[in-house]
């Protein structure tokens, strides 16, 4: 198919036209397409995913986003301290290797790299965007029991360290949820940022030692703790 | 303290401010390194690690935990392929921009072999124009052919009078 209008050549370029008659598999999931069968498919590695994604095979894709749809809206729920705008990125990656598979290069890379180098940048730049302010929540009736007040504390802390955590600057956030949460090496998370891993090592002890100073009334207890066990 | 339980503590305290104190998540060549400590080094390094704020922090660190996905998200996802493989027949290259008025035409029009080829929905288009065309050039010639029959009647009136019977009394 040609799209006209005001003529131009960029549009009439010879790379645009699109053969074909009615636009197949829009009603249905694998209409009109080899559909290779799922066993099959999740033995494929990342390179043979991507061809058969970029051939429009459903299967395929369903084998790569169960893969990486749960790490995914970690490591973004871990960037943007927000559960639904992590399942937005986390999907608008995944859409994006759905349409850009035909682009993919053999060998060039991993697909979980791609995708959190993606889910990453739209998780930093979401973050560069004006944030709504917060509701405040409301106040649940207390339990005096000691085993209630242990528990309003432990609730209080981890709240605490989620808030401390979301307040670091957001390349120090990430560079934290993808080593130390999502285990990632030093070199495939300094390769997601885009930066050396001398570079990654300065943004988790930063990320680290700021928490550390925040964190001292919570932490020095859970050190002496420790260290009487 | 020896030069090599030195040694070692300080490069762990690299690797704890960095990494935290689970050896598992350091990097590949740190936990070879820690590892393939001598054993009394490794057990000064080990109570170092355990005692250190690191340890405390992860500890802190791994309280907050995060939802796992649900079935949903994936035929959430799945459906949207389903919905975007149309969009994306139609869709122009990055950076071109489509005017709002215009109309999507076939790139070219199918040649007799494919229309031969194709479905019967080519060939009933074809003979609908067919007929059309027969019934276009029957009406175009049916005025024609009525004049060359009134030609042919005052003809024969010339030649045998009027045609009409006349029948002797």
């Amino acid at each position: 198919m040609v799209l006209i209008g005001e003529p131009s050549p960029a549009i009439l370029a010879p790379r645009e036209i699109r053969i074909g008659l009615v636009p197949p598999a829009v009603a249905g999931v694998g209409e009109g397409r080899a559909q290779a069968a799922p066993a099959q498919v999740r033995g494929m590695d990342d390179d043979e995913l991507m061809a058969r994604i970029a051939e429009g095979d459903h299967t395929a894709y369903g084998v790569v986003v169960k893969r990486h749809v749960n790490r995914l809206i970690a490591v973004a729920q871990r960037i943007l301290a927000d559960r639904t705008e992590a399942e937005d990125v986390a999907q608008e990656a995944l859409l994006r290797v759905w349409r850009h598979a035909a682009e993919w290069r053999p060998g060039a890379a991993r697909i979980s790299t791609w995708l959190y180098r993606v889910a990453v940048n739209l998780c930093l730049d979401r973050k560069r965007r004006p944030q709504a302010a917060p509701l405040e929540a409301a106040g649940d009736p207390v339990d005096p029991s000691p085993d209630a007040f242990a528990a309003i504390y432990r609730d209080e802390v981890t709240a605490l360290v989620a808030k401390e955590t979301a307040k670091l600057p957001d390349r120090q956030r990430a560079a934290l949820a993808l080593c130390y949460y999502e285990g990632m090496s030093n070199a495939e998370a300094a390769e997601i940022l885009g930066v050396s891993i001398g570079a990654l090592e300065s943004l988790l002890v930063r990320a680290r030692r700021t928490l550390a100073e925040r964190l001292g009334p919570v932490l020095r207890p859970a050190k002496e703790s420790d260290n009487a066990s | 303290m020896h030069r090599d339980e030195t040694e070692a503590l300080s490069r762990a305290d690299g690797l704890l401010q960095a990494y935290g104190a689970d050896v598992a998540r350091w990097p590949g060549e740190a936990r070879d390194w820690f590892v393939h400590l001598e054993q009394p080094v490794r057990a000064v390094v080990a109570r170092h690690i355990a005692a250190s704020e690191a340890a405390a922090l992860d500890r802190l660190l791994d309280r907050v935990l995060v939802d796992e996905a649900d079935e949903s998200m994936t035929a959430r996802l799945l459906a949207g392929a389903a919905r975007d493989h149309g969009q994306q027949q139609f869709a122009p290259r990055p950076g071109v921009t489509v005017p709002t008025h215009a109309v999507a035409i076939p790139a070219a029009l199918p040649d007799a072999a494919t229309i031969a080829a194709a479905p019967s929905r080519w060939r009933n288009a074809a003979m609908l124009v067919a007929a059309g065309i027969m019934g276009i050039m029957l009406g175009w010639f049916e005025p024609l052919l009525a004049t060359g029959n009134a030609v042919e009647s005052a003809a024969a009136q010339a030649l045998f009078g009027t045609g009409e019977l006349e029948i002797d009394s």
